[in-house]
């Protein structure tokens, strides 16, 4: 079994949410897993992970705005060495974490009808990885 | 191996060098609110740093997106300074350059851009300098030291290309902080200024065997002209300088239109005449000087890349730059050429450097260090 997987990604620029469920349920069905845990980690910190619908575009669009509203991309964040959108992604990461943990059931992810994983990006573009890791229930 | 060519060849390595730790104190210095304030820049400085000022016009425009007006120190400090748009706090930046620190002219500059209300900024390499003392922010541009023979004081190549760097990432600094720059994009500028170090090996590899051999050739010219547009017009008087400290020969730089309108009228017909460019937006303009230079007599040096075909084939040499250098990186390579020119020249001729300051120039009597100040901006 393939335990652990590596998704790249190159992120656009500024911010966006990006639907990885697609690569996600992949890897999980590459691993040959059928029953187990996944975990969806991003080794980023102005990068994070958040499950939430994809179906509307406009609710991305929703969670972007809100977000920005509680982390304004001010002048005077403490952290300077890069950019104030760097300063700022930190933050929402903080907000958003960065790893999940999901339930394998039959193979496949046990999501939701609408539920997505989206990959927030908060300060493209950037290269970008999404591991993987698969463990089975004890037999 | 003469001291200026020992310098010179350690060019590559001191980009290696030099980049992180710029970098990083630039990062350091340059702070959002100051990036995002600036409005627009002055960067001042005389002799190389003015050349070194005038050659980052280019990438505070391009990378930061800001205006900027490259001045001598003597223009800013006396012309300039008390007519500085008052547009509020922070949003005027003028960044003063001198190696040494001491400069009278750039000291005063800095002081009275401070009394007009500008923000100011030393570039220098060292620490605790009038000119340190004199500005809000200091990024220091010290480069590792490389002792002179004894007796020796050589043209300096090094420091120059150490205040180059230090204004090259200033540029994307603020160009980022910005946003002008996202992410990748300053990531790319970045890692392409420490990639000219591999650049600048090419252009020594390219040029010194050339550079050598006009320098044997040309040993009955007594008067060398250089050409450069945009920011290599700073190119061009910078390698006209080092020629006046290496060897002593007359030596002018002038812009490429302006060699059209000016120089083209001398009297002496063979003077050697290096025409430099990235092969950017100035390169048909060259080759069509070039072609006038060569047409009245002029010895004619292209200083390009060979693609530049325009140019290269109406000169009688070529000193190659390597290919796809982009222009607004081009000055801290291209004044190889000439660097290496003006060591040889003074070798072949067995001048030493700055005349061993004979002929009556007695320490500080140029004033360089000892000049009046003015207290106070006049209008």
């Amino acid at each position: 079994m393939k335990r652990l997987t590596t998704v790249e990604l190159e992120t656009p620029p500024g911010e966006s949410l990006l639907n990885i469920t697609g690569q996600v349920q992949a890897a999980v069905k590459a691993s040959g897993l059928t029953d187990g845990i996944c975990i969806v980690f991003v080794p980023h910190t102005t990068a994070g992970l958040i499950i939430n619908s994809g179906s509307d575009p406009a609710t991305a669009a929703d969670i972007g705005s809100e977000l920005r509203r509680l982390v304004p991309t001010r002048v005077d964040f403490q952290h300077t060495y890069d950019t104030p959108a760097d300063a700022a992604g930190h933050i929402k990461v903080a907000l958003t974490g960065t790893s999940l943990s999901l339930i394998v059931s039959g193979g496949a992810l046990a999501l939701g009808r609408s539920q997505s994983l989206m990959l927030a990006e908060f300060d493209g573009p950037r290269q970008r990885k999404v591991l993987v890791r698969v463990v089975a229930d004890p037999a | 191996m003469n001291s200026m060519l020992a310098q010179i060849r350690s060019l590559p390595a001191l980009i290696r060098e030099l980049v992180p730790v710029l970098d990083d104190t630039v990062r350091k210095t340059l702070d959002h609110k100051l990036c995002l304030s600036v409005k627009r820049l002055h960067v001042i400085g005389c002799g190389d740093s003015h050349h070194a000022a005038l050659g980052s016009e280019l990438a505070f425009e391009a990378l930061a997106g800001r205006p900027t007006e490259p001045m001598s120190a003597l223009q800013f400090a006396r012309y300039a300074v008390g007519y500085l748009p008052p547009t509020g706090p922070g949003t005027n930046l003028v960044i003063g350059v001198s190696v040494s620190g001491e400069v009278a002219r750039t000291t005063e500059a800095l002081r009275l851009a401070r009394q007009a209300g500008a923000s100011t900024l030393a570039l220098t390499a060292t620490p605790g300098s009038r000119l340190a003392r004199a500005a809000e922010l200091v990024v220091l541009s010290a480069t590792p030291p490389f002792p002179d023979p004894p007796g020796v004081d050589t043209p300096r190549v090094r420091s120059y290309l150490a205040s180059q760097l230090g204004l090259l990432l200033m540029a994307v600094r603020i160009g980022e902080v910005r946003g002008h720059l996202d992410w990748g994009a300053a990531t790319a500028v970045r890692r392409d200024i420490l990639a000219l170090a591999d650049v600048a090996q090419r252009t020594l590899d390219g040029c010194d065997r050339g550079a050598h051999a006009l320098a044997e050739e040309w040993r009955d010219a007594a008067e060398f002209v250089f050409v450069g547009g945009g920011p290599n017009y700073a190119t061009a008087l910078f390698c006209a300088a080092k020629v006046l400290e290496a060897s002593g020969d007359g030596a002018v730089g002038q812009e490429t239109e302006e060699w059209a309108h000016l120089q083209f009228f001398a009297r002496a017909t063979a003077t050697p005449t290096f025409f430099i460019t990235a092969g950017g937006r100035d390169l048909s303009r060259a080759a069509e000087a070039a072609a006038a230079a060569r047409a009245i007599g002029r010895r004619v040096v292209a200083v390009a890349p060979g693609s530049a075909s325009t140019l290269r084939d109406v000169a009688a040499r070529l000193l190659p730059l390597p290919e796809g250098v982009p222009e607004v990186f081009s000055p801290l390579v291209a004044a190889i050429p000439g660097e290496l020119f003006a060591a040889y020249r003074a070798e072949v001729l067995g001048e030493p450097f700055f005349r061993q300051a004979g002929g009556g120039r007695a320490p500080g009597i140029n004033r360089v260090r000892s000049s009046e100040m003015w207290d106070a901006i006049q209008r």
